[in-house]
């Protein structure tokens, strides 16, 4: 399944169609999946993502597959400083990588994002947690408590 | 040889036939003719003619009168079966209709008028003179679809009596005086109604009065002309009414009793009829579903209708207008609106009934940061709000929705994306994150509050279990039980405790159920369980040894104890295997791995065989082993049965038992030996094992005592590289045993000394390109000699000096200097 044979394409929210390019075919367990499964025509649909995320999760393929395949001089450790760097984006662009990394099935990278985001809530507050992520705190100050109480172990720590 | 096959399809009914060839193209369904006798005049009984463009256009100078020919003869002999359908979609036939072609379009529609047509579609450039006024009157008709290409005048004849026709669509065409009227006159069985993109033109009166009529469809959106006509509409059946125009004179609407769904477009010419658009309302009063696009302001005056009935609405339209249009919707439920010419005004005027008492969601397209106020009003006032879908006019966000509190007031603009994520997103979040905190998750919203209940890795360490206290430890086993027993839950990937100390606190107040654990782990079907602890004396579950699911089981002890194995085990599905600092009795060992089929990676780390006679390996799948039984316990006199024949790596470090039977390592590409002798002196069968390993590519051999090498010791012919640490004498007698080495790496001890000028070794000759020699010391310089003097091929020579003091390691390296410049060799290193 080189690049040439490659008719799947991605469609984004705001209708730009991509071409799939052979570093994402080989991450993506999605497009694998439509392969094997005789089909290798059809558009994507890709909800809710905008053409500048679609092509920095091109990045990262490239990088990832390049540096497998021995095409690219990287050590181990300069692929995850790039992977370290690749994550330092804002909440939104993060949360657009982590569907498009799930809908494709691009399990790596789905790793890199969950573990970032785990890093943004470890070591917070549930207050904090919420500010971070503009949650809306919708327990009872009763329900808040009873559930506390029930998991006491848990928040016996850090002063929460 | 000939068969008969039998010709089915030739002796089909007829009827089957034609209804086979009704979906060809009509030229295709023709060229069957030539089949056979009985095909010959089928096509003429086809019951749905379609001439396309296509068709159309491959007609040429020398063809196109026997088209003729044959359209004549398929339409106008009446004595035929009654046609289906007549469809012509032909928008060029004008420009065919140059004299040489002249067909003769409105001979043809008169034919199947005759051949009684029940359906005409009829795709022309226009209508102009086409139409045969016979069509006008056709009692068979039931569908009638005519589509101009250009937008002309449809000349509909003075008699007109369609009284079987259901559906009536006419697009594109433009309607002059009262010939709406006189086309639709006679229609009593008239259902479904549709003028689209046409133009009315000096008319008095549109006047609808059909009982029958259940859709109605007006798109008057071209205007030509004065507006100043009346629409009287009067169709008590109708379900759904579509009207897009400009607000004309007047309108007379009456009974529209079961209307479930309109869609109004309407806007204002010069003639300011907006008064006359709240009779268009009065007579639509009923509806339950109203889409309307208006872009100006109809006077909501005290005539204005109240829309009792309306449940949904869209609207594309004003601000201003909508705030004041929903006192008229008293029961609204659903609102969907797309707003223009937002004014940022804040709204304080009474809220509409329907906020406070129906309305449950609303959805608002296309949000802009002016639209703050009107969704503050909507947010403040609906009291019974259920769902506000905001679209966000932004490329990367898609639909934010927000779940009303029955109180909730108070509102967030900013967007909280993660609580929306699939659960399996936030899960696989929360596996990153070290049990306690995913569980402290749970306090941040409602969203989150079982969600930990869901994570697939479960993993207790030492410093959770120590932060532990009395106070609280009743809470934990709590959720430990709640988090394993109950089966209903995801399977589980993994159970991981390391508690070391866990003995400790197992003291009566704790009494942790660790067994219990694992069986509500194993319960769950889990995948990988990982334990580290003091020792497994009484703590492992037999159930955990006939878990089916287990695909890696990883169990480390802290103090050296007996571990128990169940008398039944089958790990049917296991694949990597993995038991350090454990002490195996007996047969125990076998028992452990004899149903693991599909094995790869086995690995007993620090173990010991206490009381074995025999040590069977016989897995076909297996990859990798690694068996070091570092502490020898007991008797010695046991045999170590190996049958692997995929093994790839193969690490044995033990004392050398009384036998070993090693074979089919065909594959074998790494082996690791470390072995030495007891006072059994079983040095003989050590022979046996390398006999096993003997077509190793890369061997590291760990020995310090002498194996004999006796004819019976095998020459390693795939050996490559070695890896060597023990005594030199062997090792130059070893050489002889591995023709092909090409890399040779050295630590010796015990050396003597010795003037070696035995025959050279064959690898020596031809092969050995690489010799690195670790910890050189003085005494070495024999052996150094030697390899030099007799290693013909080599490349690199790397000698590492022992560099326990300075004046030592000048000493060796001006003792080797000597030596390596009278060599004419390669590349030579010093470090």
């Amino acid at each position: 399944m080189g690049s040439t044979s490659t008719k799947i394409k991605l469609r984004t929210s705001n209708q730009k169609v991509f071409k799939v390019e052979e570093a994402v075919e080989v991450q993506s367990l999605m497009i694998k999946y439509f392969y094997e499964n005789g089909c290798p025509s059809c558009v994507i649909l890709v909800h809710s993502v905008s053409s500048n995320i679609l092509s920095k999760i091109l990045d990262y393929c490239k990088k990832h597959v390049n540096s497998a395949a021995g095409k690219e001089d990287i050590s181990l450790e300069e692929l995850y400083e790039w992977d370290a760097n690749f994550v330092k984006v804002d909440q939104n662009t993060l949360f657009d990588l982590i569907l498009v990394a799930n809908c494709l099935k691009i399990e790596s990278l789905l790793d890199l994002t969950c573990q970032t985001i785990a890093n943004m809530i470890k070591g917070k507050r549930p207050e904090e947690i919420r500010t971070t992520f503009n949650i809306k705190n919708n327990y009872t100050p009763e329900a808040e408590e009873a559930v506390r109480r029930e998991k006491k172990w848990a928040f016996n720590m850090l002063g929460v | 040889m000939a068969m008969y096959v039998e010709d089915r399809i030739s002796n089909f009914p007829d009827h089957i036939r034609c209804h086979i060839l009704s979906f060809l193209p009509i030229q295709e369904a023709v060229r069957a003719s030539i089949i056979s006798t009985k095909w010959r005049n089928l096509f003429a009984s086809i019951s749905t003619v379609d001439f396309d463009t296509y068709l159309l256009c491959g007609l040429t100078d020398r063809n196109v009168d026997s088209f003729k020919n044959f359209v004549d003869r398929l339409l106008k002999f009446p004595d035929q079966l009654s046609l289906d359908c007549f469809r012509l979609r032909a928008d060029e036939i004008a420009s065919w209709n140059d004299g040489d072609h002249d067909f003769d379009v409105s001979g043809w529609i008169c034919a199947a008028v005759c051949r009684g047509v029940k359906e005409i579609d009829l795709y022309l450039d226009h209508f102009c003179h086409t139409l045969p006024a016979l069509l006008f009157t056709c009692h068979s008709l039931r569908t009638l679809t005519l589509v101009a290409k250009d937008s002309k005048i449809f000349e509909v004849p003075s008699e007109v009596c369609l009284r079987n026709l259901k559906t009536l669509c006419i697009t594109n065409s433009v309607l002059v005086g009262d010939s709406l009227n006189r086309l639709i006159s006679n229609c009593h069985v008239l259902e479904d109604l549709a003028f689209d993109e046409c133009s009315v033109a000096n008319a008095r009166e549109i006047n609808i009065q059909i009982p029958s009529l259940k859709s109605l469809y007006l798109d008057f959106f071209f205007s030509i002309g004065d507006s100043n006509y009346v629409v009287v509409i009067n169709a008590p059946n109708l379900v759904y009414f579509r009207y897009d125009s400009v607000i004309v004179k007047g309108y007379n609407l009456s009974n529209m009793k079961s209307l479930q769904k309109a869609e109004i477009y309407i806007w204002f010419d010069s003639s300011n009829y907006e008064t006359s658009a709240i009779h268009l309302f009065q007579g639509i009063c009923n509806v339950r579903s109203l889409r309307l696009t208006i872009h100006e302001v109809i006077p909501l005056t005290s005539r204005f209708p109240i829309l009792h009935n309306l449940i949904e609405f869209e609207f594309f339209g004003k601000e201003i207008w909508l705030v004041e249009f929903l006192h008229c919707a008293p029961n609204l439920k659903t609102l969907t609106v797309l707003l223009q010419d937002v004014a940022g005004t804040r709204w304080n005027i009474d809220p509409p009934s329907c906020l406070s008492f129906h309305l449950k969601k609303i959805k608002i397209l296309d949000y802009t940061t002016d639209m703050i106020e009107i969704v503050r009003y909507l947010l403040d006032n609906s009291k019974v709000l259920e769902k506000l879908i905001i679209k966000v006019m932004l490329p990367h966000i898609s639909y934010l929705t927000m779940n009303m509190s029955a109180n909730g007031k108070s509102w967030l603009m900013d967007i909280d994306r993660i609580s929306n994520f699939p659960d399996h997103i936030r899960c696989h979040i929360l596996s990153f994150l070290p049990i306690k905190e995913a569980v402290r998750t749970s306090i941040i919203s409602t969203k989150w509050r079982y969600l930990f209940a869901s994570i697939s890795t479960v993993v207790f360490d030492t410093y959770l279990l120590c932060g532990l206290t009395d106070r609280n430890v009743d809470s934990f086993k709590n959720f430990v039980d709640r988090l394993l027993k109950f089966p209903d839950q995801l399977s589980l990937d993994c159970f991981r405790l390391s508690g070391d100390e866990i003995a400790s606190w197992n003291d009566g107040d704790h009494d942790f159920d660790v067994s219990g654990w694992i069986c509500g782990a194993v319960c769950r079907g889990v995948k990988e369980i990982d334990l580290y602890f003091d020792n497994f004396c009484h703590t492992l579950p037999a159930l955990l040894f006939t878990c089916d699911s287990l695909l890696t089981l990883t169990l480390t002890a802290k103090g050296s104890k007996i571990f128990e194995v169940p008398s039944e085990v089958c790990l049917r599905n296991l694949k990597t295997l993995c038991i350090t600092n454990s002490v195996l009795v007996g047969d125990s060992l076998n028992r452990l791995i004899s149903n693991c089929h599909v094995l790869e990676d086995l690995t007993f780390d620090e173990c010991s065989v206490a009381y074995a006679r025999e040590i069977n390996i016989q897995i076909p799948s297996l990859k990798s082993l690694y068996l070091d039984f570092f502490f020898p316990i007991g008797a010695l006199n046991y045999v170590v049965v190996i049958n692997a024949p995929n093994l790839v790596y193969f690490r044995y470090d033990s004392i050398v038992v009384k036998g070993y039977s090693l074979s089919n390592m065909k594959s074998l590409e790494k082996a690791e030996i470390c072995i030495w002798f007891d006072s059994s002196n079983y040095e003989t069968s050590a022979t046996h094992l390398f006999q096993g390993i003997c077509n190793v590519r890369s061997l590291r051999l760990n020995i310090h005592e002498v194996i004999p090498l006796t004819s019976r010791f095998p020459i390693l012919h795939n050996l490559i590289e070695f890896e060597f640490f023990g005594k030199e004498t062997w090792l130059v007698e070893f050489l002889h045993c591995a023709p092909n080495l090409k890399t040779l790496t050295v630590l010796l001890q015990d050396v003597a000394g010795t003037r070696w000028n035995i025959e050279a070794p064959s690898c020596l000759s031809f092969h050995l390109k690489k010799i690195k020699i670790s910890d050189y010391t003085t005494d070495m310089i024999e052996i150094v000699r030697y390899l030099l003097d007799n290693s013909m091929v080599l490349e690199k020579l790397i000698i590492r000096v022992n560099a326990m003091n300075a004046t030592r390691a000048s000493k060796a390296r001006s003792q080797l200097l000597p030596l390596l410049k009278s060599s004419k060799k390669g590349l030579i290193v010093i470090l």
